[in-house]
């Protein structure tokens, strides 16, 4: 049996966005899963999704879990990928840019971390 | 079929409780559902369970059978729901079908969480068991900071501003100073609410609903067994339950809750009527942004017209379609597993006619809204007076 999380965060590893295409209704989805949120077909192809995108929300958490309250406040985002994809992470500026909805974001890859927090966007 | 009526309601305070535990909130609100239905414990046949983590809170699981065993010695069926925030409304639907089916005739249904012992960041780890630990929560988001992502997207897309988010919390607070069982009495201007601290930009303090100690319960009776009683029964007419992916990002649409749309249709189906029917509603605040969203998704108002209806007044107490008449989550309190059963409560005090200084007159039909996480659940319960 396999894990469908460990593509995903392998991909992440080899700084790869991995996601899934249909084949049945052709929809693209993230992160990949055991069917097709949209029809429930369960033949998916495995694709690599481009590394940009824009701002499609953010939010700046000041009040933070236990773990994070030594980071806070930092800016988490969703990013709309290519083909209709969206992904949530942190989005990291260092020159503290004023951030808007629509901003170009790249994609990039933090190689200490082992989770989803590998992925995070930069302008 | 066997039709389902609601026969008492019994409420704790909500708040800070320094001295009870889940245990003690179930039983009291329990004791006073009883009451208020004119039964004998011993006619009750099953309990159902709201609570979404005593274990994180209290370091106790296993509360259903805690829980039947401190109301009644005569080993009742307990079961424990956990549906995130929607643990009490899943649990009045458990409860709703127990009885539809014939398997008992009249049922608890309570919900209860102890919050207040752990500090706020603690709060927010246990929450943070709703959102979705692997493609989430590695980013450090937050409740606050998932609704947060949903109101800049709403404002972005629709327009709706600061100050329409803030005159739900304003609101709320009004309505919850006629309600002795909430846990604010303090009415708050627009300009408080507004420059309140920042909790995860767009939201602030007075946008979050607090946390809170508190318990609710209520009893369901067959109609075979109302004819003997003494009380003035309220129907449920219609349950609507629906899920979707709990990672925000992976869902159809950031500014609507796909779930709340289905639950209500499914709901309204059984019901046989429309948005239009409904006189009153109770919906999940625990974020002003999500009361914004979620009597759009009930069909109440169009998408993105959810902020101009608080804003006209549409959605006071006095206006033409009352939410949240106790305060809603906002003020009255959001002792998760408790909150799904409260908002039944106030429909049925508003039905039945005692909800005495917040009584609005002529309400036929009252509909409660609860859901899980950042909507990945979503129970609609439909409540109508008995004619
Ligand atoms: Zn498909």
């Amino acid at each position: 049996m396999e894990s469908i999380l460990n593509s995903f965060i392998e991909g992440l590893k080899n700084e790869k966005i991995l996601y899934n295409r249909c084949n049945q209704c052709k929809k693209n989805f993230l992160p990949p899963t055991y069917h097709c949120p949209t029809c429930g077909n369960d033949k998916l192809e495995i694709k690599e999704a481009q590394k940009e995108g824009t701002i499609e929300t953010f939010t700046v958490v000041h009040v933070a879990p236990t773990d994070f309250v030594k980071e806070a406040p930092y800016i988490v985002g969703i990013v709309q990928l290519n083909d209709d994809l969206r992904i949530m992470a942190r989005i990291k500026s260092t020159q503290n840019e004023n951030i808007n909805v629509g901003d170009k974001v790249k994609a990039a890859f933090d190689k200490k971390k082992q989770d989803a927090s590998i992925l995070f966007f930069t302008f | 079929m066997n039709r389902v009526f609601i026969i008492g309601v019994g409420l704790t305070k909500f708040g800070k409780h320094e001295q009870l535990s889940t245990r003690d909130l179930f039983f009291h609100a329990s004791k006073k559902a009883i009451a208020d239905a004119k039964i004998d414990i011993n006619e009750i046949d099953g309990i159902y369970f709201g609570n979404l983590s005593s274990d994180r809170f209290e370091h106790q699981a296993h509360t259903a059978a805690i829980n039947a065993s401190n109301i009644s010695f005569r080993h009742l069926p307990s079961t424990r729901i956990e549906d995130a925030c929607a643990s009490g409304g899943v649990a009045v639907a458990q409860a709703y079908l127990a009885i539809k089916s014939g398997l008992h005739d009249t049922v608890l249904v309570a919900g209860a969480e102890k919050m207040t012992n752990l500090s706020t960041p603690e709060v927010t780890d246990v929450l943070g068991t709703c959102a979705d630990d692997i493609y989430e929560l590695p980013h450090g988001i937050t409740f606050p900071g998932l609704y947060a992502l949903m109101a800049r997207a709403h404002m972005h897309k629709y327009g709706t501003t600061r100050e329409q988010m803030s005159m739900v919390a304003v609101k709320n607070h009004f309505n919850a100073l006629k309600n002795p069982y909430a846990q604010f009495h303090k009415e708050i201007t627009l300009e408080k609410a507004m420059n309140s601290i920042i909790v995860s930009d767009p939201l602030n303090l007075y946008d979050c609903s607090p946390i809170t100690d508190g318990g609710a319960a209520i009893i369901l009776t067959s109609e075979e067994k109302i004819k003997n009683l003494d009380v003035s029964p309220v129907e449920i007419v219609g349950v609507g339950q629906a899920s979707d992916s709990i990672s925000l990002a992976n869902r159809k649409s950031l500014t609507s809750i796909e779930a709340n749309k289905i639950a209500a249709k499914r709901a309204y189906n059984m019901a046989q009527i429309t948005p239009k029917n409904i006189d009153i509603a109770e919906v999940h605040d625990c974020f002003t942004i999500a009361e914004i969203i979620n009597i759009e998704d009930l069909g109440f108002f169009e998408e993105g017209k959810g902020g101009k209806a608080v804003e006209e007044g549409t959605t006071a107490i006095d206006g033409d379609l009352p939410i949240n008449t106790d305060g809603g989550l906002k003020a009255k309190g959001h002792p998760i597993g408790a909150t799904g059963v409260a908002q039944i409560i106030e429909l049925v005090h508003q039905i039945r006619g005692t909800a005495e200084n917040r009584q609005l007159n002529g309400i036929k039909y009252g509909l409660a809204q609860n859901m899980g996480g950042s909507g990945a659940t979503s129970v609609v319960n439909i409540l109508k007076e008995v004619d």
